[in-house]
Formats: C-alpha cells, sequence, structure tokens
C-alpha cells in the first residue's frame, strides 16, 4: 500500500447553512485539499469534499492560476464524483512554480506546485532493429529509453500503424507490465509469435501482423511516463518498410573478422542483421588456453557489424569467437534452426560455434628508441 | 421585420441541415485527431481539421447553427494570458496553431497546445514544435470553452501517401517534414482543399476532396519559381492560399515563406500530376505568409495577407488578371511583379473574416501582449 502523500496549501474551511435541514442533521463542512498523485509530486487533483449536492460543478468549483487577472477563465479540467467528493482533474498537468487557488462558493485553497528540472524529461534514444528495412517475420522490437519507465499501460502507449494510418490490431505480445530490462529503460516489444509462426492458430486467423512491401510507423506515445511521473518530451515515431520474409538462418562460417591493433576491437562483419540484444549477449572471445578475454561487445551499421573492444590491449596469439547457438537474427532464425521449422527437422543438439582468429605480436620499440 | 424573416429563414436552414450530417456518411464517436494542425469551416457550420500528424482530414459537425447576422466587433485583451489560465500555465507555455470563424454563428475557433518549451530556432512554426489538442471556442461576448472531440458527429479522410515522419526538415534542424505534411486547408462549393508535402519525390502537393467524403482524393505536386531564392522548388509547402477565380476561371491563388505569390488554375490540378505554377509577385524575402483572405469593400474584392515580417499586403485581383508576365529571374529589387499595397499592421498570427464588415485578428502588441483584435474591412 503506497502512502497517499497529500500537499494543502492555505486551507480554508467553511460551512454551509442548509434551510430546511431538520436539527438531526449535523451541518456538513465543505473543503479543498490539492491531493498529490501518490506516485509523483509534480501530478495532482483538487478534491473538494463534504460537497452539498449535485451541481453543475464548474460552474461553482473552479481552480484558477493565481494573477492571471479576473477576467481570466479557470483551469480547463474534468470534475470526477466520488461519492460526496468532488475532483478536479486538470486536462494538462499544473505547472511547475504557479500557484493556483481552488474556490468553491465561500471556500478557498491556495497551492504552488514545486519547481522542477524540466531537462530531465525522459525520451527514446533508438529502437532496434536500427534500420527501416525489416523481414515481414520481424520477431522482436527494442525500444530503449533515457531513463528508467514505470512499467504500466505499454499496451495502451505503443502502437503500430499502417500505411494508412489505421492500427495494426494485437501486433504484440500484450503485457500490461511489458518486457522490460532490469533497469526499466529497455522494453522489448514481441510480434505475436502465434502470428508470425507459420500454420498455427493465429497466423491462419489474423495473419502476419507485418506485411511485405507495407510500410508501418512504430509510435511510442508522449504520454509514457518515467518512474519519477515525467512524460516523454516528445512522442516518438519510426517507419518499418516491411521486406519478404526471411527464411533463412544466420551462418557464423560466413562473417568476416577482421581483428586489428593492440587495443582497437575486434570487427566481424555478419551475414545479416542480428537480433541485437542476443549479439551483444551471446558472443564472448576467449583466448587458446580457454581463459575469457573481458571486453565490451557492440552493434553498429544496422546490426550487421559486432565489435569486441578488450578492457586491456590484445594478448598475440590464438582467440576463438564463441558464438552460442541461441544467437537469433530479426526473425528468431538460429544458425541451425528456423524459428518456424518443424520440430522434427531440427538438429539434435546445436553446439558453441567457434571462430578462431590470430592477434599478431606488435613491435614495441624500447624506450628512448629513435624508431 | 425583413431582418426578421432572414433570422427565421437562416434558423429554419440550419434546423435542416442539422439533420443532413446524417447523410454526408458521418459517424458519433471521437476523431482519432493527432495534432489540430489547420482549421477551415466548410458549409453549415461544419468545422474541418487538417490533422498533419495523422496525415488525415476531418469534418466534424460542431452543431454550432444558431445564426448571428450582426457585424459586431469582437476583442479578448490578453488572449494569450486566458489560454494560459484556462490550460493552467503561463503565457510562455501556450501556442495558437490557427484560427477559423464559424460563418453561421460567428464564432471563432482556436488550435490551441501546451508547450512552446521546444521553441530553439528562429523560423519554427507552432506545428513544428507541438500537436495542438485543445479546441477553444470564443464565443461574441468573448468567453473562451473547450469543444471537447468526444462523441461527436464527423467524417474522416485520409491523404493519400502523405510525406513520411522519417524525413528531416533540410534546414529547420532536428524538424521532420511531417510538420508541414498540411499547411492550410480552405473548402470551396463541395470541395476541401488541402495544402502541405506529400511523400512524392516533389513533395509540395496540393490535395482535393470531394465534400462530403467519397472517399476520393485528387492529388497534385506543384512547382515554382522563388524569385527570391533564384531558383525553381518543389520542396516547399504552400504557406497560405485561397481558391479564387480569376478571369471566370477557378484558381488557387498560393503564398509561400519568402514570399512569391502563386497562381495555379484548377483545371491543370489533375490527380497524380507534376504542376508549374505562374509566379506573380515577389513580397520579399526573409518573411512568412501566415494568413489569407478576400475581402469586400464598395463592391470589390481584395485579396488581403497576414505576414510573419511584413505589413498587411492587399492585392487587387484585377491586377493579377492584368498581369501577363511569371516571374522566372531572380528578382534584382526586394519586389517585383504584380503590385500591392501596404497597411498598418504587423504581429498578426491569425486572421480571418468575422463578418462582411471586419476582420478578426490575432496580434502581437509592443507590450508584449498577444491580443485578439477586430479591424474593420472599411479601412483596409
Amino acid at each position: 500500500m503506497v502512502l497517499r502523500r497529500s500537499f494543502a496549501g492555505i486551507l480554508v474551511l467553511g460551512s454551509f447553512g442548509h434551510a430546511g435541514c431538520g436539527p438531526e442533521e449535523p451541518a456538513r463542512a465543505a473543503a479543498l485539499a490539492f491531493v498529490s498523485d501518490p506516485e509523483n509530486e509534480h501530478f495532482g487533483t483538487v478534491l473538494l469534499s463534504g460537497a452539498p449536492a449535485r451541481r453543475v460543478w464548474p460552474t461553482v468549483f473552479t481552480v484558477r492560476v493565481e494573477g492571471a487577472g479576473a477576467d481570466a477563465p479557470p483551469v480547463l479540467g474534468d470534475y470526477l464524483v466520488e461519492g460526496d467528493s468532488v475532483r478536479f482533474r486538470p486536462r494538462f498537468p499544473f505547472t511547475a512554480g504557479l500557484t493556483y487557488r481552488g474556490r468553491f462558493e465561500d471556500v478557498e485553497m491556495a497551492f504552488t506546485m514545486p519547481e522542477r528540472d524540466p531537462e530531465e524529461r525522459p525520451r527514446v534514444e533508438a529502437v532496434y532493429p536500427s534500420s527501416p528495412e525489416v523481414p515481414e517475420n520481424l520477431l522482436r522490437l527494442y525500444v530503449h529509453f533515457s531513463h528508467s519507465m514505470r512499467a504500466k499501460d505499454v499496451p495502451e502507449r505503443i502502437h503500430l500503424y499502417d500505411a494508412e494510418g489505421r492500427a495494426v490490431p494485437l501486433p504484440f505480445v500484450e503485457i500490461e507490465a511489458g518486457l522490460w530490462d532490469a533497469q526499466g529503460k529497455r522494453l522489448t516489444l514481441f510480434f505475436h509469435p502465434g502470428r508470425v509462426k507459420r500454420g498455427v492458430g493465429p497466423n491462419l486467423a489474423l495473419g502476419v501482423p507485418l506485411k511485405a512491401g507495407g510500410i508501418y510507423r512504430l509510435v511510442v506515445d508522449r504520454a509514457m511516463k518515467d518512474e519519477r511521473g515525467y512524460e516523454l518530451e516528445a512522442s516518438f515515431e519510426k517507419e518499418l518498410r516491411v521486406g519478404p520474409p526471411d527464411r533463412t538462418s544466420p551462418d557464423p562460417s560466413a562473417w568476416k573478422l577482421s581483428p586489428a591493433g593492440r587495443s582497437s576491437p575486434l570487427e566481424v562483419e555478419l551475414d545479416e542483421p542480428l537480433d541485437r540484444a542476443l549479439l551483444l549477449r551471446l558472443i564472448r572471445v576467449i583466448r587458446d588456453s580457454g581463459a575469457e578475454v573481458s571486453g565490451v561487445a557492440g552493434a553498429s551499421a544496422n546490426e550487421t557489424l559486432f565489435t569486441f573492444t578488450p578492457t586491456t590491449p590484445w594478448s598475440p596469439g590464438t582467440h576463438r569467437l564463441l558464438v552460442d547457438p541461441e544467437i537469433e537474427d530479426l526473425a528468431g532464425n538460429k544458425p541451425a534452426r528456423l524459428f518456424d521449422e518443424e520440430t522434427g527437422a531440427a538438429s539434435a543438439s546445436p553446439k558453441t560455434l567457434e571462430l578462431p582468429f590470430e592477434i599478431e605480436p606488435v613491435y614495441d620499440p624500447p624506450p628512448g628508441s629513435l624508431f | 421585420m425583413r431582418k426578421a424573416f432572414l433570422v427565421l429563414a437562416l434558423a429554419l436552414y440550419a434546423f435542416s441541415t442539422g439533420a443532413s450530417t446524417e447523410d454526408r456518411g458521418f459517424t458519433t464517436g471521437t476523431p482519432d485527431i493527432r495534432s489540430i494542425s489547420a482549421l477551415a469551416f466548410g458549409p453549415d457550420g461544419v468545422l474541418f481539421i487538417g490533422d498533419g500528424k495523422g496525415g488525415a482530414v476531418f469534418a466534424v459537425d460542431l452543431n454550432d447553427k444558431a445564426p448571428n447576422g450582426g457585424n459586431d466587433v469582437l476583442t479578448v485583451p490578453n488572449l494569450e494570458g486566458k489560454i494560459a489560465a484556462f490550460l493552467g500555465t503561463s503565457k510562455d507555455d501556450v501556442m495558437i496553431h490557427d484560427m477559423a470563424v464559424n460563418p453561421i454563428s460567428q464564432n471563432v475557433y482556436l488550435a490551441v497546445s501546451r508547450g512552446r518549451g521546444q521553441w530553439d530556432q528562429e523560423w519554427l512554426l507552432p506545428n513544428d514544435i507541438a500537436d495542438a489538442s485543445v479546441l477553444v471556442k470564443i464565443d461574441s461576448k468573448g468567453a473562451l470553452s473547450e469543444v471537447r472531440l468526444k462523441e461527436v458527429r464527423f467524417g474522416k479522410a485520409a491523404l493519400p501517401n502523405p510525406v513520411s515522419p522519417d524525413k528531416k526538415h533540410e534546414w529547420k534542424e532536428g524538424i521532420a517534414l511531417r510538420t508541414d505534411t498540411i499547411t492550410d486547408i480552405s473548402y470551396s462549393e463541395g470541395t476541401l482543399y488541402v495544402a502541405g508535402l506529400s511523400n512524392e519525390e516533389f513533395a509540395a502537393a496540393l490535395w482535393r476532396f470531394s465534400y462530403p467524403f467519397t472517399g476520393e482524393a485528387t492529388a497534385t505536386t506543384l512547382e515554382n519559381y522563388h524569385g527570391a531564392h533564384g531558383q525553381f522548388e518543389t520542396e516547399a509547402p504552400i504557406r497560405t492560399f485561397v481558391p479564387y477565380a480569376l478571369g471566370g476561371k477557378d484558381h488557387i491563388l498560393a503564398a509561400y515563406l519568402c514570399t512569391p505569390l502563386v497562381t495555379f488554375p484548377l483545371a491543370d490540378l489533375k490527380d497524380g500530376e507534376h504542376v508549374k505554377g505562374r509566379t506573380i509577385a515577389e513580397f520579399g524575402s526573409g518573411n512568412y505568409p501566415l494568413d489569407m483572405l478576400v475581402y469586400k469593400k464598395d463592391g470589390r474584392e481584395k485579396l488581403l495577407i497576414a505576414n510573419s515580417d511584413l505589413p498587411f499586403l492587399i492585392v487587387d485581383p484585377k491586377d493579377i488578371e492584368g498581369y501577363e508576365g511569371a516571374i522566372a529571374e531572380p528578382t534584382k529589387t526586394y519586389v517585383a511583379g504584380v503590385r500591392y499595397e501596404p497597411r498598418s499592421g504587423v504581429g498578426i498570427q491569425q486572421m480571418d473574416l468575422l463578418n462582411p464588415e471586419t476582420i478578426v485578428t490575432i496580434r502581437r502588441h509592443p507590450g508584449g501582449n498577444l491580443d485578439l483584435v477586430s479591424l474593420p474591412v472599411k479601412w483596409f
């Protein structure tokens, strides 16, 4: 249970005379209070409790920007009746640093919103695959945010539209809290596997979510909030141009390895774009001795180039790139098995693939040498 | 008595047409408008909303058909402050994207957004900065209210091939061309005209939708000579335009940034074609023409243009009809082509006819306030 933090400014209580009330009925007192969002002090509503009767609320219960002038209209918002209380929710969040005055008949209350740093708004930093060209049987999209996000309402905030602007129905596996990494900064959108996989029920009933030749838009609503409650600085869009389905497995034996100098990264030109998250996680480098080389994995060129930058300079000698058989291309095809291959056809036990490469000795001139 | 009869007739007309939206293919619901980029009124108090981000146009029955046949003026001092108070914020955080007057009721409608924080370059327009999401109505007393676009009767038509959200503006840093998908809309005699950017190789486009929407639209890409830039351009969208008959033939009169005035014969604007317009005037570089209207004074029609960096410009259509040349070389002086007459009035951000005798404007005054101000037509 989250404790509701409520912040009240100057609170004035007023009471009402009720003509015709019997002596047994106590006089009700109306009160106004600013109630901040339980999760974020920068958002909130104004609550009128002890509301006497049904009214045309916008005309009798108003919230105004202090100092806006007597002829300025009250703040636009919705009036939500909750029992004998009425809650005013502004259409746009109250602005940091401004003072507002709530009024209901002779009851008044003022509150000031705390200041905040507007630079801190979260944003979408990247979407993978990076390339707008994707196969019809694309399996996942990754959305990377600058801040840890609130894991909530993901299906309502992420949309896929076709070229006519129609929302593609149920494109992703619907998980209300979303598939987030531990930090809450990377969201995985899983195209409904039942629709991508050929010949199973959802595929036959709804068809594939993306159709070859189509142009789609992935839209992340500005209304997505980070864990502090800040909305995105802008909504985000990415175009997806859909090509034919990818029904071939990635082939690590066709990768081109180009080891460079002592501290520069190993570059691996892949035979096709791979799933970025798996690419960064499922490739390791070991020395001939079997000792693992520590380093930082990277992906670029629309996930067709893998780089491995060692933490300390390379040691000369034979190294091996170990590729986990679970690595996948954009359509979920693994080196030894297609995503939607008949189960019987799967090879018995896929093994880790090893790609050897040499680090050449580098001539280090002795200190003081003219060369 | 005659006036009373006229009012009654108008009321009956409004009543009779009120039901007729049933026949226009309208449905009741919440239109999925992503940005209220441009506004224009059609027949019977139907408001057209151009949604640039959504790449569509909407016709919304506002149920605002009580006729106002008067010629009153309307003034709202500190309009920006009032909109800010209405949206619960300060003056520096609101923008007005477009304005249109309902010719039946004379109520003024504004497309409004909250959030000017992204304004970081001189030449950005409101649609570059934010998506307007609130439709504000100003009545004849100057009172503001919201028109909620929920559970309304509306029709929708999608733009064929609007500019891709991926394309970036050439010189507005970080701005997507999508913000100029719809720059202006105008209705005339059964047709809704939509100016903006398509996803074609030559992006500048004019779409025509027959109204009531039948699902059919024609799309023409446009090209014209910009004297101030010394070149033909196909990427710059029309900023403001009016459909207008010149010499008895229907034309589009369009103004562009830096400020050529161009005519396109309507007969040339065929679907799928690329059309070169005739540049007939140059009003000067470094200026956005923001709004254009036709008013009638002493029985003669005149074209009035409001600008970001110039005063009002008045152009006589007779001068356009009498001009046979076409500007196709760099202008040697600041202006060229058809003559115009200036009128005092800078800082005019929005403009429309309130009634036959009054032009309503939204104007930034030297003191800093943004006011809604009426100007008598006879003054022009």
